[in-house]
């Protein structure tokens, strides 16, 4: 199914991109405009489309029929959701304190059940971080709650 | 003499405790990350790019270049030690590698390949230095229909190397495609898929977007993977060969250098199919082509030299011509504009202490690397029994923040995550992810001149016809795609290991 489920993907967003790009009206100056490139875009993406679409048809396998989805799923999804909060408390909170809440609950997550050691790793590699970029790069970091404290 | 100037302005401007130090730094974290399953040169070079921030253009770019060469030379390590290579340059050296680890000789293999890794990137700056200033001035009397030419033989050796599925190729280039055009159109100003975003008036970020697709998205493969046990490698005492050992393979040395240095050179081709094209001209000509897969010596310096020396032809096209000839040197070449060195013909003209900073800065890298190496290589053993558990995070922390610092802002960190997890699916999909980012940056250049041409020649295609070196490229490109395509119907690999 992977062969089929790509190719109209891929059809299906070219046509939204063929159709989005007309908005781009060509000036009299510019013979090939705005809107040429991504129509073009469009136009190959859609024949490269239907050559997935085709294939499937042949019954031809593909690499996507073997990859364990739901298993990476498992894994992925929770990391990316992690990632997410922790970049959204940044500002908040302060670099610091999410680099630590960062590290500890990835890796808490992926297995690692050693905690206090977890908690050792992630406090230390987390100065480490800050010394690099905030002291020595002089790149600035969010401070967030301490600020407040120091 | 102004050559001799140069050179000794160049070897000034790296040759401070500050630079050196870092340069070290760099170039032991390139091992390191090389020698790493998983882990690629593109990952280490982009991961390192915001470090290099606070320092200046010569500075950033020596640190860049020794993380790069450091990268390429590490990848034998684990290719030969538990078959699985450290960096894609390394695939063939584990042909023969890891076999001869299996007969006892892993010391021997890893000596021979850190030697002639040295051997390599040193006939690859070679000809770099030789070629570079040359082309440039060739490169001068381009205009517009010369450089669309040429964006568009890059797009296309891109899809025809970098993919065993041509279709999916040309889909993860035209994705690049795409990505290219959100922002403010080049020629009128328009606002082209911007959803009325402020961050977007300069499209995606690149630093930001390199960052995602190489750096984040294998971190993410790699938390899938945890479960699987590190490989168990006992201390190995690496051998260096002597020297009448290294000049029996003169011949193998000098030709696979050359093989390394010009694949380097075809925009889009880099270590990998330098290495593989390298080994199999090595098996073609030797006396005993069925030692070749069984632990022949040969294999490993066919391999090792010709993706080493693949690194000084790499920087041709990008310094000549400010065309990337792969996903590492894609990513100096956005270090190289973030510290406003804009690559190209002019870059010799205005620029010429910062070329020649970095000429020196691959020599002493390449010195560097062979005085380091021997006193660390016994101990990459130690580096890959490192838990995925802890190295994922810490990655994936480092990716973030990496992106953050390029403009302080939170969009880009996003845009990493967004272009992560893109990655990671392309990838999954069968997508290569090489296309795209070469087309990020080829697009643009396309388009733009293109649109330049036509303005020259007021609406007249035949501008393409009428300059014959664009006309020339563009023929190249058609061949070269032609070939591909009847290569991928005959279900014909690349080269016949």
């Amino acid at each position: 199914m992977g062969n089929l489920i790509q190719g109209i993907i891929a059809c299906a967003l070219s046509i939204l991109l063929w159709l989005y790009s007309g908005k781009y009206v060509n000036t009299k100056y510019d013979l090939l405009g705005p809107s040429f490139f991504p129509r073009m875009t469009a136009v190959l993406a859609f024949i490269c489309g239907l050559m997935l679409v085709i294939r499937w048809f042949r019954k031809r396998k593909d690499i996507v029929d073997s990859v364990p989805w739901l298993a990476y799923l498992k894994v992925v999804a929770p990391v990316v959701a992690i990632i997410t909060v922790c970049l959204l408390l940044m500002k908040p909170l302060g670099f610091l304190p999410m680099s630590v809440i960062f590290l500890f609950s990835i890796s808490a997550f992926l297995g690692n059940r050693d905690y206090k050691f977890l908690a050792v790793y992630s406090v230390s590699m987390s100065v480490v971080l800050y010394v690099l970029f905030n002291v020595l790069l002089k790149i600035g970091l969010p401070e967030g709650v301490l600020y407040y404290i120091f | 003499m102004e050559i001799l100037a140069n050179i000794a302005a160049g070897f000034g401007a790296v040759l401070t405790p500050t630079t050196l130090a870092l340069m070290l730094m760099g170039i032991v974290a390139g091992l390191l990350v090389g020698a790493l399953p998983g882990l690629t040169a593109v990952m280490a070079v982009s991961l390192l790019i915001p470090i290099t921030f606070g320092l200046d253009g010569v500075t950033a770019l020596a640190v860049l270049l020794s993380v790069f060469m450091g990268s390429i030379s590490g990848g034998f390590v684990s290719a030969i030690l538990v078959n699985t290579p450290g960096t894609p340059s390394s695939i063939a050296t584990s042909l023969d590698g890891y076999p001869l680890a299996r007969q006892g000789r892993a010391g021997e293999a890893l000596g021979y390949a850190f030697i002639t890794s040295i051997v390599g990137s040193l006939i690859g700056v070679l000809v770099l230095i030789l070629l570079a200033q040359p082309v440039s001035a060739i490169a001068l009397k381009f205009s517009a229909p010369e450089y669309f030419a040429i964006a568009i033989f890059g797009l296309t050796m891109i899809i025809s190397v970098s993919s065993k599925d041509l279709t999916k190729g040309i889909i993860a280039g035209l994705a690049g495609f795409f990505l290219a055009t959100i922002g403010l159109d080049p020629v009128t100003g328009v606002q082209r898929f911007t959803t009325g975003s402020v961050n977007l008036l300069n499209g995606f970020s690149f630093i930001p977007v390199l960052i995602g697709l190489f750096a984040v998205s294998e971190a993410l493969y790699q938390a899938t993977k945890v479960a699987e046990p590190n490989p168990q490698i006992e201390k190995v005492k690496s051998i260096i060969p002597k020297l009448s050992s290294i000049i029996k393979y003169r011949w193998l040395l000098l030709k696979s250098s050359v093989i390394g240095a010009f694949i380097g050179v075809l925009p889009g081709a880099g270590g990998d199919i330098a290495s593989i094209v390298s080994y199999s001209e090595a098996k073609r000509s030797s006396k005993e082509p069925e030692k070749f897969g069984n632990g022949a010596i040969e294999g490993v310096i066919a391999s090792e030299t010709a993706n080493n020396a693949c690194v000084g032809g790499v920087l041709i096209p990008l310094l000549t011509l400010g065309i990337p000839g792969d996903a590492v040197s894609a990513i100096l070449l956005g270090a190289m504009r973030m510290h406003d060195l804009r690559p190209g013909p002019l870059l010799f003209e205005y620029n010429i202490v910062e070329v020649y900073g970095m000429y020196a800065a691959l020599i002493i890298a390449i010195i560097m690397i062979r005085v380091v190496g021997i006193f660390i290589l016994p101990y990459f053993a130690k580096v890959m029994a490192v838990p995925k558990r802890l190295l994922v995070p810490t990655i994936l922390l480092f990716s973030f923040i990496g992106a953050y610092a390029i403009s302080n802002s939170l969009f880009d960190s996003f845009t990493t995550l967004g272009f992560g997890v893109f990655g990671f699916v392309m990838l999954r999909f069968g997508f290569p992810v090489a296309p795209l980012v070469l087309a990020l940056i080829l697009g643009p250049l396309a388009e733009d001149k293109l649109r330049q041409a036509l303005v020259m020649s007021k609406g007249s295609w035949m501008i393409f016809v009428e300059h014959k070196i664009a006309l020339v490229i563009l023929i190249l490109a058609a061949v070269s795609l032609i070939f591909t395509v009847r290569r991928q119907r005959k279900g014909k690999e690349l080269v016949d290991i």
